[in-house]
């Protein structure tokens, strides 16, 4: 596979490759600049090929796309300074995270029979141990040195890794992620050097959220991923990557 | 330049900048879905894409042209993916019928090539770098898929890929 990757540029430019590979592919690109040179290329060239199927679309749609900009707010350009991105990227997790508590927050309202009662008291401890989550995790965003990395994920999950070298703590965080049969679970993985470290195994909240401690410190460490093992772990990954990451952006 | 008259929110240079594009962009994205109303769909989250994030152009990684046309190729391939299950879109079209495909697709973009250009240079490629690049572009098929419908090696297929970019690009004179 390794040798093989050089050979990927033109089927990542006309996006022929499905998404695993196209992650795999991308790291790639960061680290290899004659590839980052020809993909770029070839893209040119596929755009070539888009163009030329160019055809005139209904003219009732040019009204709808004008109006729909009118009230559509464009984004600023992309700041270099990093401090900045940083604490925009926070910003807009806290908010994510506050959200999520918020709607497990509308459980325990209403009128229940006594046989919910016990379901209810469930869902409360529940509620209790994720706010508590949920607040641990604010704390942690709140961190001056904290930084949020988008992981690679399936469609449909989203799921990045928060990181204070200073409070000495790293959390994976997740929504979406699938349900499991009783006999698995999904587990952490550290990468140093290629060599994954087992670490937290974790079935998934409701709406696949997750958020998840990292036992071991992951400073210096490469990657982080997520794979589907037996319920009690493994030692050594067995199931496939389904979410990973870089350690540093 | 008008992306830049865009990312400072001028409607006037959003709607000639949909006057110029609003073809290229529909046309592409109806080759790779065939349903005419996804297809408008996906045109307008194109061009909303556009307009929300025309500051984020970087004219230093390629043209405009490419940006957009980019942009719109990976939201129809994504929309088609999404869709239909891959294995049911591959097993759909069985042997006899992937060379209707084939044949379709070429007939398309032969009847509606704008540009001399391209045809020509696409006629510079071998038949099988051809059929490969056509499928996979215009069809919105992953090189596995392409290799399944083909009944080509995976390796045989990147390889076509590549080979025929690069020709294509050669031959139209792409730098970036």
């Amino acid at each position: 596979m390794t040798a093989d990757v050089h050979g990927l540029t033109g089927a990542y430019a006309v996006d022929a490759l499905p998404d695993d590979e196209r992650a795999f592919f991308e790291r790639h690109l960061a680290t290899c600049e004659d590839c980052r040179r020809e993909a770029a290329e070839l893209r040119a060239t596929a755009a070539a090929l888009g163009a030329a199927a160019a055809e005139a679309p209904p003219e009732s749609l040019r009204a709808r796309v004008l109006a729909e900009a009118r009230s559509t707010r464009q984004v600023p350009a992309e700041s270099d300074d990093r401090a900045t991105q940083a604490r925009s990227q926070r910003g807009h997790r806290l908010l994510q995270v506050a959200a999520a508590v918020a709607a497990l927050a509308v459980v325990g309202l209403g009128v229940l029979s006594a046989q919910l009662a016990d379901r209810v008291a469930d869902l409360e401890t529940q509620l209790a141990q994720d706010q508590a989550v949920g607040d641990e995790l604010v704390a942690l965003l709140g961190q001056p040195d904290a930084q949020v990395t988008a992981l690679e994920a399936p469609a449909g999950t989203q799921a990045s890794l928060v990181h204070s070298e200073g409070a000495g703590r790293a959390v994976v965080v997740t929504d979406g992620l699938g349900d499991l049969p009783a006999d698995l679970a999904y587990q952490l993985w550290v990468l140093r050097d290629g060599v994954p470290e087992p670490d937290r195994v974790f079935r998934p909240g409701p709406d696949g959220r997750a958020v998840v401690d990292i036992g071991q410190p992951i400073a210096g460490a490469d990657v982080v991923a997520i794979t589907t093992e037996p319920r009690q772990g493994s030692p050594a990954p067995t199931g496939e990557i389904l979410i990973q990451g870089p350690v540093d952006a | 330049m008008l992306l830049v008259e865009v990312a400072n929110g001028d409607p006037e240079a959003f709607a000639a900048l949909y006057d110029r594009v609003s073809a290229q962009v529909y046309g592409l994205v109806r080759r790779v879905l065939r349903d005419p109303s996804q297809a408008e769909e996906v045109t307008q989250e194109v061009l909303l894409e556009i307009w929300r994030t025309a500051a984020r152009f970087d004219p230093s990684k390629g043209g405009a042209t490419t940006w957009i046309l980019t942009m719109a190729h990976r939201r129809a391939v994504d929309r088609v993916r999404s869709e239909q299950a891959g294995r049911d879109r591959v097993e759909r079209v069985g042997a006899s019928q992937h060379e209707r495909e084939v044949d379709v697709v070429a007939e398309t973009v032969d009847a509606r090539l704008e540009h001399q250009q391209v045809r020509t240079a696409l006629d510079a490629l071998t038949d099988l770098q051809r059929e490969a690049v056509e499928l996979a572009y215009y069809g919105g098929y992953t090189y596995r898929e392409v290799a399944g419908l083909l009944d080509t090696p995976l390796g045989t297929v990147k390889t076509r890929l590549r080979d025929g970019l690069i020709r294509l690009r050669d031959v139209l004179g792409v730098t970036t």
